[in-house]
């Protein structure tokens, strides 16, 4: 065991991160936490000392208890996830480093070292003020976006879309006349736009809204391995960049959640492993809902996990 | 009860000029009134000023309208408009009953900073006065209190973000025990206890959970007002509505404060 890359420096308060196995090539894995379920003075203590000193004063640099605790559980969640996934030896949640791209999206600065070899472990993270999200993946770009379900725009929805979305986004919105479920489509839009950009690594500035259009196609499903070749119908998801029209960017792959009955999740996934034109490709997804060091629970195929877009497989 | 009266209303009457800003109220583009709390004086032409915006006045624009998309707690501020609270006071003093249902809804339902008006209104109410002395009142409070005209939501809203009325309430209440014992006894034991006592003490105690942050001009939208990348959009979008052109989509992310909003929009001669 190389005693380099393994830094036993738990304090005796922290109990041991339970590991777990790494996502397989196509698999994604969604953490997500609930801040109003994370009450515990001591505990939130606990996740501080996980922070590296600039996290931790971030984090103090906030206004306020909630957007402080927040800022806490984002990087607390991010640190343990990726510290529990099983490598060659155990990884302290308080030693991983971070850096962010040219546009600032953050990944794992792997420390390097002969004998270890870092997985090549992706993760974004969201978050609303009732939700914390971490996706995660082997070796394909991931972004993800959640977004309350409830949440209202102060702008009209369709002046909004059209100053920011593409003109057939603004079509479907329009198309829909009850304002309510005009308002859901709207977010589940904006959901998916946002973690295609961020799976990009580019975020808004660096490739505005308008530049490309998320489309919903019905298509049918062969299920080979259930008897009688059964059939159903999925809603996927394709993305047409506006710059280079029908050409469809069918390298990623998209679903859409709608996760403990109260957010809307988007998530998207770059793989380069996808054949062009291959269709219906699924995205193998587990859902965890999680309070690091804490508890641990897979809601996959539960009441907390409703996919409305996208092929999705549980 | 009388003279405690004559007393309330001679404080109440105070310091009037004290609270000099001027409001002006400012028509948003959504109907409501923003209020600009450093009131200059505007007085330029095109020939003038160039077409460059003065940044002082572009930040007050700007500070106004991010205001709007802050996101504040429902639990932590009161929502619960002035106009409705005169709803209540007209409605309950033509019952003429008060007591635990006021005292509830007055405490609970309008934030203990109104505490004191409530309790006013309650003292009132049980000596039978009439509706004159409590306008009378009100206005007094107006003066004292600094609020807003129209009293409408939005008004309020500021309002109850900016005020730091509780020490104020304390010494009011304080200077009026100390003149007026026998009658603050008896008020003492059938109402204010009750009603005083938690008052006094909340008030006194720092804004109990309220996480408002303020908005200044230093305010940065995500880790001072906990907005996310939606809300910066929209609030992009307003201020592209507010100063009339358009803001470049690359650069919307780049806003991340105020002054940064300031900056960019006082630098393009197209901002109206």
């Amino acid at each position: 065991m190389n005693i380099r890359c393994c830094q036993r420096n738990f304090s005796s308060a922290l109990p041991p991160l339970v590991p777990i196995q790494l996502p397989s090539p196509r698999e994604t894995h969604f953490w997500y936490i609930l801040p109003d379920e994370v009450k515990s003075v001591a505990l939130l203590n606990r996740y501080s000392e996980l922070l590296s000193p600039c996290e931790r004063e971030n984090v103090n640099r906030m206004s306020g208890d909630q957007l402080k605790k927040r800022a806490l559980l984002a990087r607390a969640l991010v640190r343990t996830t990726i510290a529990r996934y099983q490598t060659n030896c155990e990884i302290n949640p308080r030693s991983l480093k971070f850096r962010k791209n040219i546009y600032g999206k953050p990944e794992v600065e792997w420390h390097k070292d002969d004998n270890f070899s870092p997985p090549p472990l992706h993760f974004n993270i969201s978050h609303t003020s009732s939700m914390i999200a971490c996706g995660v993946t082997i070796n394909a770009p991931i972004g993800i976006d959640v977004e309350e379900k409830q949440r209202k725009l102060k702008n009209d929805i369709i002046a909004f879309a059209q100053r920011y979305f593409s003109p057939y986004e603004v079509k479907l919105l329009t198309s829909i006349s009850e304002p309510e479920v005009r308002r859901q489509e709207f977010i589940k839009l904006w959901t998916l736009k946002e973690a295609y950009v961020k799976a990009l690594g580019k975020g808004f500035s660096a490739m505005p809204f308008k530049t490309f259009t998320i489309q919903f196609r019905t298509s049918t499903l062969r299920h080979f391995h259930l008897p009688g070749n059964s059939v159903s119908e999925a809603s996927e998801v394709i993305v047409e960049s506006s710059n280079d029209p029908g050409n469809l960017t069918n390298n990623c792959l998209f679903a859409l959640l709608e996760v403990a009955g109260s957010h809307y999740a988007a998530i998207c996934v770059e793989n380069d492993e996808i054949v062009r034109g291959e269709a219906n490709t699924p995205m193998k997804l587990t859902v965890r809902k999680t309070i690091p060091f804490v508890e641990d629970v897979c809601v996959s195929g539960t009441d907390a996990v409703l996919p409305l877009r996208g092929i999705i497989e549980q | 009860m009388a003279a405690v009266r004559e007393a309330l209303l001679k404080r109440l009457r105070v310091n009037a000029t004290s609270l000099s800003l001027l409001r002006n109220p400012k028509p948003s583009l959504n109907g409501l009134f923003a209020l600009t709390f450093n009131a200059v004086h505007r007085r330029f032409s095109d020939d003038v000023m160039g077409s460059f915006l003065d940044k002082s006045e572009v930040t007050d624009r700007v500070v106004s309208v991010v205001k709007n998309f802050q996101k504040v707690d429902p639990s932590k501020v009161s929502s619960f408009s002035f106009q409705s609270f005169l709803s209540i006071f007209f409605f309950t003093f033509f019952l003429n009953s008060f007591g635990d249902l006021i005292l509830s809804v007055v405490l609970e339902n309008m934030g203990l900073r109104f505490g004191l008006l409530g309790l006013l209104y309650l003292i009132f109410v049980s000596s039978g006065e009439h509706l004159r002395t409590l306008m009378e009142i009100l206005e007094g409070a107006h003066n004292q209190f600094d609020i807003p005209e129209g009293w409408n939501d939005v008004g309020v809203a500021d309002f109850l973000g900016k005020m730091r009325v509780e020490q104020q309430e304390c010494d009011l209440l304080d200077s009026i025990y100390d003149e007026y014992p026998k009658e603050s006894e008896d008020l003492h034991m059938h109402l204010i206890s009750p009603i005083l006592f938690p008052v006094a003490v909340f008030s006194a105690l720092p804004e109990l959970g309220s996480d408002e942050p303020l908005v200044t001009p230093d305010a940065h939208f995500q880790n001072d007002l906990g907005l996310d990348s939606l809300d910066t959009v929209e609030v992009v979008m307003a201020l592209e509505e507010e100063f009339g052109f358009e803001i470049p989509d690359n650069e919307a992310d780049k806003i991340s404060t105020i002054n940064h909003a300031v900056e960019f929009i006082a630098s393009h001669p197209q901002a109206k």
